[in-house]
Formats: structure tokens, sequence, C-alpha cells
């Protein structure tokens, strides 16, 4: 009876064997694609251009050379002031502290470069005339916060930051301290629909405050910042699914006016 | 030659017969294996409800399987016999009946060390069950002392619903049945904090220090000093309270009362 | 052969320990409302003499209110009106005592009553009869404008029930519950009738008002709201409409909840030293303030025992929201939850025995309420397989529960009796959220 067994078995295999070999092989067929073509064109380069100013820092009514050299350009801009060669020098007499910016155009691109003439101005020439509207100013703050600075998410339930948001809020640091060093504002905690809403007031405020702390290491004075918690009440997504929850778990960024 | 052909033709279709027969009964004793196997795994399900028929079930097995051995031995020596013709088929088909009666015999071994596995686990936990403490019957034999969990839930409900003398006397009731379990710290602190709940500060005082008198290394202590001195502060009896804070600081530094009694420090307006 | 005997021999034996655990857990206690005491309510008729045929409509408020009241006290099995023998009864000279002391009826007692419009007062008298001395046992008269017809069903349904249930209960018919009801600015606080009837709206300030709590006086409610921007606390007059401030300021002071006395504020905060929410105590006006949960993470919705001595709250000390107990100085901790899925919004009982909350066991299911007895910590799951079921809040009197669920599409207010049973919807306002069930009404 075994033996039997075995014999079928045997036999069945070989069968299989021989069957496998037959349909196997058809799909072994061998498709490498084409060796990529090598690339042929050559790339018209951008132009470069570097602009320099001697000097750089001058008292208020003196004048300062900026000046420029550049490859691959058939013209340079200067912002503001007009178009010139793609090499030369011209001189200016800013009344304030000003940054100067040189595009250099050619076939291949534009590419900038960036100077700044520090104007020391003295005390007893300071004229109200001089200051610049204040409304602008404020503006251009509002600007690059608006533009700039980002809002920083979490996870369910956790509030301690995600490596996104710990990379978010050392750029947005930067930005505070470098670009609108006189901005105050405020973080808002917020919550997905998930929790229940009292511990969400909680959970929220956690948010916020982790991302104050985390701010306030990073050298931003804390009477910069004000948190506050709005737990579930306020959800940038009124949806009931995981997309809109993750949005809705955040901590954001708003303007102190 | 044409003798043993001769024999070989009388005796095929006896052994054809026989290795038919001899098939029949493996397929029954298979089949009686796979009745054993699920047995066993009914066996598995119920052992736990019920000892008694376990044990039923499990010599009922034992007899079946050895039910089945004495087939295989019946089987084996109506082979003997045939054997003598010397059939090669059949001393295979023997051979295997030998391997398959092997493993039944281990079967039944195996199922007699199950029983006795059974049987010794019934014994550890029936014995466990001795040697929790049991309480003895009173004098007239009709009172049986509760079992030290609801003893304890029953005390420590009372004292959540703020029947202090009630709880007071449960905790005491477990203490003296129960003196050696883990709840017993719990209850001499609870004692002391029907005490502090009913305003008896004096009693709570005393107490709580049992509390850490007898369980110094208990989840309570901390709280039992922490609370010995609010007891003194609500006696007004400042520089007592001021020196079990400190000492709830100094003895359990990492305990969520030592945080309490540092806040109290302040409030008295000392560090 | 040999592993798979292996395995039975150790299934059977953890199979053992398993069975064993699950038979020391089985036992669950919690309080059942008895409907042992048979009722009948013969509707109320005008009085003989009444001239003003509008009495009939306020009646039929009153038949109503007074029915509904009655049946939903979890005190009396209600005896059909069907099987009420025929005869009107005004005065108590009407009532028939033979018919109704018929034994197939079985009824305990009678409740009879008559109204009429006098000077532009609406005059209700009623009488119970207890059926088996035919004794009068209550005998009361309410005189209102007839705008109250509501006010007078519920204080006779309360004057019954505390009557009969020998002061078991003082009547939750006259109580009232506030809650949270969004707006296209934020939440305003809303107050109700404990059946939904009566809404009114108590706060408009535009910005988010949350978490509202009675004081013990029924006086006032105190809450947490937005209007000067930081979420902190206020108390809010009813008979006014006047706020106050809460003295202690920060950066978040939520979950109110006033000790049994009366005297002292439990809230969660945080302060402007700290970085975390703690529970904190202080007396209704801020003096005294303690901290009672001196560790980081988040501790918040504390609760009062009803001896004042205790608290719950929920906490993440553990990992995950937790209800905890502890007593009212932050000493002797116990968690009471399992340390699993997501507990929150504790409610203590009014008898002290069971905490209710809102638990979530695993991030896939949906919120329920469960009762936990505090000594045994044992569950009851009180509602099921109906959306989110959230912010319970005991009756003063430890039968019912008011709670936000959200199985009817929008977030809503219901109630149901505590062993899960008689689920009641109050609103139908979409967003309705967080009750708070009064203490009982104040004595007249």
């Amino acid at each position: 009876m075994n033996r039997n067994v075995f014999r079928l078995g045997v036999f069945m295999v070989l069968v299989l064997a021989v069957l496998f070999g037959m349909f196997g092989c058809k799909k072994r067929t061998p498709t490498l694609p084409p060796p990529p073509p090598p690339t042929t064109e050559l790339e018209t380069p951008a132009p470069t251009i570097q602009l320099r100013a001697n000097p750089e820092i001058v008292n208020y009514g003196e004048s300062s050379t900026l000046s420029w050299a550049s490859t691959d350009a058939t013209e340079v801009v200067l912002k503001n002031i007009g178009k010139f060669t793609p090499e030369g020098s011209t001189v200016v007499t800013p009344t304030e502290s000003t940054t100067y910016t040189a595009i250099a155009y050619g076939p291949g691109g534009m590419t900038r470069s960036q100077v700044r003439v520090t104007v020391v101005q003295k005390t007893e020439t300071i004229t109200p005339t001089t200051v610049p509207p204040v409304d602008e100013q404020a503006l251009s703050d509002e600007e690059i916060f608006r533009t700039q600075i980002k809002d920083v998410f979490f996870d369910f339930d956790k509030y301690n930051l995600t490596p996104e948001a710990d990379t978010t809020l050392r750029q947005n640091a930067e930005i505070l301290r470098t670009k609108i060093p006189d901005v105050r504002i405020i973080i808002e905690g917020h919550c997905d629909e998930r929790g229940t809403s009292e511990y969400n007031l909680a959970l929220g405020d956690k948010r916020a405050n982790s991302v104050r702390d985390f701010l306030v290491a990073q050298g931003i004075a804390a009477s910069r910042i004000r948190t506050i918690s709005y737990g579930e009440e306020r959800p940038f997504d009124p949806g009931h699914n995981e997309e809109a929850w993750a949005k809705n778990r955040r901590g954001h960024f708003v303007l102190m006016k | 030659m044409r003798k043993i052909i001769l024999l070989l033709l009388f005796t095929l279709p006896g052994s054809i017969l026989l290795q038919g027969g001899t098939k029949e009964e493996l397929i029954r004793l298979q089949s009686d294996i796979v009745a054993a196997q699920n047995q066993i795994r009914l066996l598995q399900k119920s052992i736990d409800e019920n000892g008694a028929i376990t044990k039923t079930l499990l010599h009922q097995l034992l007899d079946l399987l050895n039910q089945n051995n004495r087939q295989i031995d019946q089987i084996r020596s109506y082979q003997d016999e045939q054997l003598q013709s010397g059939n090669e088929n059949i001393e295979d088909i023997v051979n295997e009946i030998r391997m398959l009666s092997a493993k039944v015999d281990e079967l039944g071994l195996k199922l007699t060390t199950l029983a006795r596995t059974v049987e010794d686990t019934k014994q550890s936990l029936e014995e466990m069950q001795s040697r929790r403490p049991t309480p003895e019957k009173a004098p007239d034999g009709s009172l049986m002392p509760l079992p030290p969990d609801q003893l304890y839930s029953l005390a420590y409900n009372d004292y959540i619903m703020g029947n202090y003398e009630l709880s007071i006397q449960g905790f005491l009731d477990y203490l003296a049945l129960y003196k050696d379990t883990e709840f017993a710290d719990n209850a001499q602190y609870y004692i002391g904090d029907s005490y502090f709940n009913q305003g008896r500060y004096p009693d709570a005082v005393e107490a709580f220090a049992q509390v850490t008198s007898l369980f110094p290394n208990g989840d309570k202590a901390p709280a039992a000093v922490l609370k010995s001195g609010l007891a003194y502060l609500n006696m007004s009896n400042n520089d007592s309270a001021i020196e079990l804070f400190r000492q709830v600081i100094r003895t359990y530094p990492d305990s969520p009362e030592a945080n309490i009694a540092k806040q109290q420090l302040q409030i008295l307006g000392v560090e | 052969m040999k592993l798979p005997i292996i395995l039975w021999i150790t299934l059977i034996i953890l199979g053992l320990a398993v069975n064993g655990q699950d038979q020391e857990s089985s036992i669950v206690i919690w309080p059942k409302p008895t409907e042992e005491t048979a009722l009948a309510l013969s509707d109320f008729q005008p009085k003989s003499g009444n001239i003003d045929p509008s009495v009939n409509e306020y009646l039929q408020t009153i038949n109503e209110i007074l029915w509904e009241d009655l049946e939903y006290s979890t005190f009396f099995k209600m005896v059909s009106k069907s099987f009420y023998p025929a005869n009107r009864i005004t005065e108590p000279t009407d009532v028939v005592f033979p018919e109704w002391q018929q034994t197939d009826l079985r009824i305990d007692y009678l409740v009879i009553g008559n109204a009429r419009l006098e000077n532009n007062y609406l005059v209700v008298q009623c009488r119970v009869f207890d059926l088996k001395t035919k004794e009068q046992i209550l005998g009361k008269q309410f005189r209102t404008i007839p705008r109250y017809a509501r006010a007078i069903a519920h204080r006779i349904s309360d004057k019954i029930v505390s009557l009969l249930s020998a002061n078991a209960s003082q009547g939750i018919a006259s109580t009232q519950i506030v809650f949270e009801k969004k707006t296209k600015t934020g939440k305003e606080i809303h107050l109700m009738d404990y059946d939904g009837g009566n809404l009114q709206q108590l706060t408009s300030n535009g910005t988010i008002n949350l978490t509202p709590v009675w004081l013990r006086d029924n006086a006032r409610i105190c809450f947490t709201s937005y209007q000067n921007q930081s979420p902190l606390l206020y108390y809010l007059t009813l008979e006014t409409a006047e706020m106050q401030s809460f003295p202690i300021r920060g950066g978040l002071l939520t979950t109110p909840s006033v000790s049994p006395d009366g005297a002292e504020l439990a809230f969660a905060a945080r302060l402007s030293d700290s970085s975390d929410t703690d529970i904190y105590i202080s007396t209704l006006d801020g003096r005294n303030l303690r901290n009672i949960t001196q560790h980081p993470g988040i501790d918040v919705s504390p609760c009062w025992s009803p001896t004042g001595h205790q608290l719950c709250f929920v906490s993440d000390r553990g990992g995950t929201p937790q209800i905890y107990i502890s007593d009212s100085f932050g000493a002797g901790l116990v968690r009471i939850t399992l340390e699993r899925g997501y507990a929150s919004s504790p409610d203590w009982s009014p008898d002290g025995r069971y905490i209710v909350f809102s638990w979530r066991p695993s991030r896939m299911a949906t919120f329920d309420l469960y009762l936990v007895e505090v000594a045994t910590k044992e569950l009851r799951q009180l509602t099921q397989s109906a959306g989110n079921n959230e912010n319970p809040s005991w009756s003063p009197d430890g039968r019912h529960l008011v709670f936000q669920s959200d199985r009817t599409g929008t977030t809503e207010i219901f109630t149901i009796f505590a062993d899960g049973s008689n689920v009641r919807q109050l609103t139908r306002l979409d967003g309705c959220s967080n009750p708070g069930w009064s203490n009982y009404g104040t004595a007249e």
C-alpha cells in the first residue's frame, strides 16, 4: 500500500515538475530595458554675480561705492537704481541702512547678490521724516509671520513634540529671533474631537505650553509669548475623519496685535 | 516450487482477506485515536468546570485505549499465526501495526501522565486554597467571618460613604483576622483616616503611628505620616505638625505626599 | 504526537487558572430602582365653581406632566388609567373606595386633585389616599400664575415621591439642568427643567462658555468662560444674570466642582507659575488655595465625594487618562479604573458608593457610560451601541444620570436611569453638551 502511494507520489511530482517546467519557462523571457541614451545636451551655465560695497559702514551723508563682477551675464540690474553692464561700479549715498540687490541676467537664467550698507545715524540728524511709516513696518512683520511661521502638529492624545514639530519650531524660533524680533505671539493649543472636551482643554493647554517651552529654550523671550487652549472648541477642519483630526491636533501661531 | 506457488495461491486470498481485515482494523484504530483526541479536547474545555467528570472521562479514555491495545494484541497474535506462512506483505503490515500500537501505548502513557498532572494541579490548587487563612467558626457555629477581600471591601465602602464608626470596626475586624495580608497596612491607614475625618485627631495620630511602626515599607506609610502632621495642625500643635511634614520630605522624598508636605510648610511660612 | 499533548496539558492548566479568576469577579451590585408601589393618578378636574374655561388647558398640562414625573421617578408602577373606575374625582367625597380597592387593580395609593382660576391665579389642590386604610396621607394647595402650571406639577410629584419613598428621594421633578449649547460664535450656557422643558439661555457673551456646575444653593452656577480672552472661572447668579469673576486667574481654569458643604471649590488649573494642569482647592472666594496633584502631567475634572473628604479626578500620570481618587489634601492616591483605554469626566454618586464616568476601552470604540463601585472597583456598563456617551452628571437622588450623546447624529442631552434603562432625550437643538444636574430644589 505504502509503496503504491510512494510510486504515485513520485509520478505526480514528476508530472508537476514537467508542467512547471513547461509553463514556468515561458514566463522567464528576459526583457531587460535598453540602457538609457547618453546625455548629449550641454546646459547653458547660470550667471554668477558678486556685489560688494566699499565701505560697508558709512556715516550719515557719506557715500559708498557698489561694485560688481559677473560671469555668463549679459546685463546686471541694481534693484531700485538701474541697468548696468556685466561688470562695473556705482556710487550710492543712502540716508539709512539699505540692502542693495544686484541681479545678473544671462542666457542661463538669473542670479542675485546682496550687500548691506549700514548708515550710522547721527542723533541730531534724525528727523521724523526719516523714520519709515509705522504701518509699513508692521505690515512687513505681519507678512513674514503669515508666510514663514508654521503651525506644528501633534499625535493623538500626546503633547510631546514630534521630530517634524521640532524642526518646524527651530525654524520658527530662528525667524522670530532674527526677522521679526519685535512681534509678540499667541500660541493656541488645539485638539481633535475624539477625546472628551474637558480633558482636551487641559491637553490643548499642555500642547501650547510644550511649544512655548521649546521656543523659550531656543532663546525667545517668554514675555513675547502668550498661550491659550481651545481644547476641541475651535477645530480647523470640521470633518470627522483622521485627515481632519490630524489637522486639528495643532499648536497654532497667532500674531498678537 | 509448484508447491510453493500452490501454497501461495491458497494463502493469498486469505492474506488479502487478512490484509483487508487489518486495514479496516487500522482505520478503526485511527478513528479511535481521532476520537480519543477529540475527547481530550473536550476534556480540556470541561476540566476546569468539573474535576470529577474529568477524572471519569480520563478513566474512560484509558479504558478505551486499553481496549484498543487489547485488540491490537489480538490482531498481532492472529497475524503471528498467519506469519508462519512467511508473507512479506503481512510482515510489513505487522510492523506498521507494531509502530502504531507503540504509539498508542505512548499515548496511553501520556494520558496517564496527563491525568496525574491534572490531579497534581488540583491538589496544589486545593493546597493553595487551604493555605489561605480560613477563619474558624464562631463558638455557636453559626457565624462564618467573611473572606478577606469582602471584609475589606465592606469596610472600605463604609469609609468612602462616610460611615466611619462602621469602617473603623470593619478594618479592626479585618486586621484581627488577616493581619498578614497585602492590604493590612491600608486597613490600618483607613482606621486612622476614619478617625481623622471624624475630627478625632488624637485617635487618628495613634492609628497612623501604627501604620509606620507595623508597615514601615507599606505604600500608605508616607500618607500616614503626612496625615498625622495634618491632625496635629488641626489640634493647633504646629511644632509637631512641622516636624512630621519634614519627616515625610526626609523619609519619602519621592512620594506625592512629600510635595503636599512641602506645600503645607510653605502655607505655615516655614521651609 | 508529543507536542500536542504537552500543549493540551499547558492549556488545561492555563484554563484552570484563568477560570478561577473569572469566577471571582462575576458579582455585580448596582442601584436598582424599585417599582413596587402601585400608584393611580386620577385626572385632576376643574374645581366646582370655577368659571374660567381656560383652566382646562392648564389642567391638561398638569395631568400630563405629573404622570410623566411620577413614572420617571423610578419609585412607582403607574397603574394605567383605563383600569380606573369611571367617575370623575374632584373632591375626596367623589372617591368610591370599594371600587378603588378591588384586589385585581392592586393599587396602593390614589392621587386626586382639582384646579381653578381665581383673580388670574391658578390654584391647584392635590390629595393622596392610602387605599389600604382609606386615609388621606397628603393634602396640599398651590397658588401661582398660570404660566407655572408645569412647575406645580413638578412640585406635586416631588411631594409625593418624598412622602412615599420615606425620603429616600426628595423628588427630582423640580430640579434643573445647565449645559453648553453651540452657537455661531462659540458656546453659551443654557438652562432647562430636568425633563427638557422651560429652556433658557443664561450667557450671551459671544465667546466660549464651558463646564457649568451648580453651587449648593442652586442660586448660582460656576463655569469657564473665554469672555476675557483666557479661559477663566466665573459665577453667574441666575436671578439677576450677574457675572462675577473667580479671583484666582491663570493660563487655564476649568472643570469646577463645589464641595458638599458648599464652601470650597475644586477646579483644574494651570496657574502662571506652572506648566501643567493640576487640581486645586480654594474657598469659593479664592482663599486658602492648595494644589492636591503636585505631579507633572494633566490632572483635570475633579469631583468631590459626598463626604467632602475625597475627590476623584482624571489624570494621565499612568500614560492614558484614567480616574483616580485621593483625599482632599492629595494623599492616599488610588487609581480606580483599569489602566486601559480613555476614562474621563467622573461624577461621584450622591450616596458615595459609585463613580460614573465616560470610558472608551480602545481607540476604535466609542465612549460609553460606566459605573464603578469605589470599594470593589467593579464595573457596570450603562450605555452601549449608541454613539458616544459623555459627561455624565448624577441627579441629586442618585437614581438618574444626565449626559450628552451623539447617538442621533447631533450632540444632545439625555437622561437615563442609574441602571442603564429608560433613556430619555431632552434636547433637539444640535450641539448640546456637558450637562450639570442641579441640587434638590429648595424646600418651600
